[in-house]
């Protein structure tokens, strides 16, 4: 069946529309999270945690920042190899969560499903077996982010040492 | 129309519809899949993977780096009881009483999504420092201006934002998150 020019063109501007569309919602939190991973790289490189301060009205690397928890985050890049991860987790509420470049989490625990610590390897080799102590991560790049409750903004000094006790260094 | 300028023009018009119905819907259809609840609306599936590519991008605009439900719940709201916009010139009361989990606050955000500055520092409530009746229930007074234990400044910004966080939330599955009973924003006194 032949179709008049207008159709054709309209065809073709239609789909490739689509096209863009769903490419550009999906490529969205690839580009925040490349953004983040860039802006906690130039300070410190990655694979090297950051201790942050009690969020305030100058916090503004992370958008809708929580003041009530205290932040340890780690951009972490696994194409030099696997990253040992540990923390030593305080009473209060404390998570360790991981997320994929895409902005999905692939792993997360808390104070009362982990204990008092976590100690674990996290690679990027799909052919590893996910056992105990080992996370696979769907993605090379991505962030890791220990969240510690500061109840009182005076207690910061205490949970400080938890916040310390992330690590996210290579494996020798 | 010669080849050349046909197939420039579906592609120039290909992107243009391509990124501003992309960005339409990153602004928009989220929210048709978000679980509303009164005045507050949540997306049952932030964080996690079953997150459809709208919910994931909406996440990363508003809320990047957000806990999967089964680890906490983000009730979010922008508006009072008569689904009014929250304004700064406006005095709001909100009401409730402790949700069934292990821990929670409710913090105040600026139009630009971040904190906002105020003399007292005072940037949210949590379930340690909030102030309760006999009865049990929290209140906080929201405002420009005020004093005592339970004012929450608004920095002076109008559509201001709430986010109410369940840590460890004993239920987060949709029909959940709908029912369950949420603090209620209402509104003391507002300027024509």
């Amino acid at each position: 069946m032949m179709r008049s020019p207008i159709t054709r063109w309209l065809i073709i501007t239609l789909g490739l529309a689509v096209v863009f569309h769903f490419g550009a919602m999906a490529a969205y939190p690839h580009v925040i999270m490349a953004g983040l991973n860039r802006t906690l790289a130039e300070g410190t490189g990655s694979n090297t945690p950051i201790v942050g301060r009690l969020p305030d009205e100058t916090s503004r690397t992370v958008v809708r920042p929580s003041p009530d928890l205290a932040y340890t985050i780690c951009a972490f890049d696994l194409s030099q190899g696997p990253l040992r991860i540990a923390a030593t987790l305080p009473d209060t509420y404390a998570s360790l969560s991981m997320y994929a470049a895409n902005s999905d989490v692939f792993y997360v625990r808390n104070n009362q499903t982990a204990g008092k610590t976590v100690s674990l390897v996290l690679t990027a080799d799909s052919h590893a077996t996910e056992e105990a102590g080992t996370v696979v991560s769907p993605t090379e790049t991505g962030i890791i982010l220990a969240r510690m409750l500061v109840s009182a903004r005076d207690d910061y000094m205490k949970v400080l040492p938890h916040l310390q006790s992330v690590t996210c260094t290579p494996v020798d | 129309m010669n080849r050349f300028l046909f197939n420039l023009s579906a592609i120039t018009v290909a992107v243009a519809v391509g990124f501003a119905s992309a960005w339409w819907a990153l602004n928009n259809l989220a929210y048709t899949t978000a679980v509303q609840n009164g005045q507050w609306r949540t997306h049952a599936t932030a964080g996690s993977r079953d997150a459809n590519i709208y919910v994931r991008a909406t996440i990363a605009r508003t809320g990047l780096l957000a806990l999967p439900a089964s680890e906490a719940v983000y009730f979010f709201t922008g508006i009072d009881a008569a689904g009014k916009p929250l304004r700064a010139d406006c005095r709001y009361r909100l009401t409730g009483q402790d949700p069934d989990a292990l821990w929670w606050s409710i913090t105040l955000y600026g139009p630009d999504q971040f904190l906002v500055s105020n003399e007292p520092r005072r940037y949210s409530f949590n379930k340690s420092n909030v102030l309760r009746d006999e009865q049990g229930h929290f209140r906080i007074d929201i405002a420009d201006h005020g004093a005592g234990g339970s004012w929450l400044p608004n920095g002076g910004h109008d559509g201001f934002s709430l986010i109410y966080r369940l840590y460890r939330p004993a239920m987060a599955d949709p029909a959940a998150l709908r029912t369950m009973q949420l603090p209620r924003i209402e509104t003391v006194e507002c300027p024509a």
